[in-house]
């Protein structure tokens, strides 16, 4: 008994070691960021945020009112980061024309893209290495800069479970008799920064933990901010 | 001690699987319904929101003016006092389905009116996918299999990952989802019979699918335990019944055939090739004749029937494909692309001077299509 609870502390030791570090932002090289008038502006796209709770079996089910919740504290928290820097923000929250839905789904895209070849445990693509972090969403992003008076883009998603009372009943019970936690709640976002005059996404960030709590505004806020870690603006 | 562990955790996990904001045994909706922001069926409605939104952006979203207005109308017809919460989306898909979600969309696949007869037949379908969100069904199953899946989980785990539990539970699942199904047939029969639709129309949609079915010698139902979905036969059954009794009382036989044609024939030749490309030839076959039973001389269907059979190419499918290009050449509209295929066919078969006369045919009525090069060697290996 006693031997296998030092075991548990030790998986769980390492498994918080592999799963508390929270953040990977990427940077493309030669940053230089420039607004073409003196009203800086940044276009906020989404946030898309979606909230669930973990039932007994594993599943998430959203929660709507976590959601809401957690939406208004994302902009509010975000629009703070961008008002210390006297950056006016303008959010899109749906995109409204055919070609900026093609536009948001194409970021969507390079997002994965991202993750699948630029993130550890993706395939790196042979035409990027050397660790430059180039990527683009070509020059027709030029659109939402015309329509937003834009000269940057955000687009940000957030996803954020919490284990149910019977989940952490199922947990203890995997604990007890297998040795190791049933997977539980999660926190998980992706923040990109990308120049509409080019398309190239300047900056890239993965959130990922186990901890954190969207729900409330003082985590949101912390969330957040490690979200927008050293965001070259 | 163990025993006490398992017979301990399990009621705990019981207790425990329904989360706090459980909505009572679903009600009918009433219009204008909004659900409680912290309930589980708020959740399910900003889940079918952001479907609905993704499917309005596909490119899969039929735009024809003409199909939305008519399926709006229909579907309002069968809503009554809860038109005004429905909205309909049809989707360019070759699967016959429709569905609604718990938000009030209507979602109808292209596939499925292909395959309706008229009217009356799609009245049911809707009428069907109606009483789903009506009885607020997305709910109930969503809790029912929360709950069962929750506790059966734990047992499994603790039975040493037997399959029993979760044998059982899928199992429950399912008999619970049937009886949410024949509601719903129920409830979309009195609905689209209401309107004074056809109530036989009902009975020959299943006897259709079953055709459809028994076609394809591959395709294989599922186990009786298992199935969330009532047999073919026992749907068809009780449609069959369910008219019966209807028809001494009452003078329902609105069939809506004109109305719904001139809705659908503009936009049926690209769904066809759509059914063709699902690979399920013998299925195709099966829809395509029943379809050339009612317009025999139209030249696209008979063209695609004629595509099933080559491209199934099964023994005696040369002979049917030259038949049916022939019908499609005799018959109005057929594509051009009639004369290649039954070149092709003919090529095959050993027909050298039919071969010969449907490419020059071809290339006679498309002289500048792209496969020309093709055509002209085509015939050039048949002597010219």
């Amino acid at each position: 008994m006693e031997r296998s609870s030092a075991t548990f502390a030790l998986i769980l030791l390492s498994l918080c070691a592999a799963g508390c570090a929270t953040t990977a932002a990427r940077t493309a090289r030669d940053v230089n960021i420039q607004f073409s008038s003196p009203t800086k502006r940044v276009l906020l796209v989404g946030p898309a945020v979606e909230l669930s709770e973990v039932t007994t079996s594993g599943e998430e089910e959203v929660r709507a009112d976590w959601t809401a919740a957690a939406g208004e504290f994302i902009v509010k928290d975000i629009s703070a980061h961008f008002a210390a820097t006297q950056t006016e923000l303008v959010i899109a929250n749906k995109p409204s024309t055919p070609r900026e839905v093609q536009l948001v789904k194409l970021q969507g895209a390079v997002e994965r893209s991202i993750l699948d070849h630029a993130y550890s445990g993706g395939r790196p693509l042979k035409s990027k290495k050397g660790g430059t972090f180039d990527w683009t969403l070509g020059p027709g992003a030029d659109a939402l800069r015309q329509r937003y008076g834009a000269d940057y883009a955000l687009f940000v998603g957030v996803h954020d479970s919490y284990t149910s009372t019977g989940r952490a009943v199922l947990i203890a019970t995997t604990v007890l008799f297998l040795g190791v936690p049933a997977p539980g709640g999660r926190q998980y976002g992706l923040a990109s920064l990308v120049d509409l005059r080019t398309g190239n996404v300047i900056w890239f960030n993965e959130l990922s933990t186990r901890h954190g709590d969207l729900r409330t505004e003082a985590e949101a806020q912390r969330s957040v901010n490690d979200l927008l870690k050293d965001i070259p603006l | 001690m163990r025993g006490r562990y398992l017979s301990g955790l399990f009621l705990a996990a019981s207790l425990f699987n329904a989360s706090g904001n459980v909505s009572q045994a679903a009600e009918t909706i009433v219009p204008g319904y909004q659900p409680r922001m912290d309930s589980d069926e708020a959740g399910l409605w900003l889940e079918a929101d952001q479907l609905e939104s993704a499917l309005r952006q596909s490119p899969q979203h039929v735009a024809d003016e003409a199909l939305n207005d008519y399926l709006e109308t229909l579907v309002c017809g069968l809503a009554g006092a809860q038109c005004a919460s429905i909205r309909v989306l049809a989707i360019e898909t070759p699967e016959s389905n429709a569905f609604c979600l718990p938000n009030g969309t209507m979602v109808v696949q292209t596939g499925l009116l292909l395959r309706m007869e008229n009217e009356a037949q799609l009245a049911f379908v809707l009428g069907h996918e109606l009483a789903h969100y009506l009885k607020r069904h997305s709910l109930t199953h969503h809790e029912a299999r929360r709950n069962i899946e929750g506790s059966m989980h734990l047992l499994w785990m603790l039975s040493g990952f037997t399959l029993l539990p979760k044998l059982l539970a899928d199992g429950w699942l399912a008999a619970h989802d049937r009886d949410q199904e024949r509601e719903a047939d129920a409830d979309g029969f009195n609905a689209a019979v209401g309107l004074g639709y056809d109530p036989r129309q009902a009975e020959i949609i299943w006897s259709n699918v079953e055709q459809e079915e028994s076609a394809n010698p591959k395709r294989s139902s599922p186990s009786l335990f298992l199935a969330d979905h009532p047999t073919n036969k026992e749907r068809l059954a009780a449609m069959k019944q369910r008219a019966g009794e209807l028809q001494a009382q009452m003078q329902a036989n609105n069939l809506g055939t004109e109305a719904f044609r001139a809705v659908i024939l503009p936009l049926r030749s690209a769904w066809l090739e759509q059914e063709i490309n699902r690979g399920e030839f013998s299925e195709s076959i099966a829809v395509l004749q029943r379809l050339i039973k009612s317009d025999p001389g139209d030249g696209h269907l008979q063209y695609y029937l004629g595509e099933s059979y080559r491209r199934r190419n099964e023994k005696g499918d040369n002979d049917r494909a030259l038949a049916a290009y022939r019908a499609a050449i005799a018959g109005t509209n057929a594509p051009v692309a009639a004369h290649r295929s039954l070149g092709l066919v003919a090529l095959k078969s050993g027909q050298k001077t039919a071969a010969r006369e449907a490419f020059h045919q071809y290339l006679a009525l498309a002289p500048d299509a792209n496969d020309r090069p093709t055509v002209e060697y085509y015939l050039k290996t048949i002597g010219e």
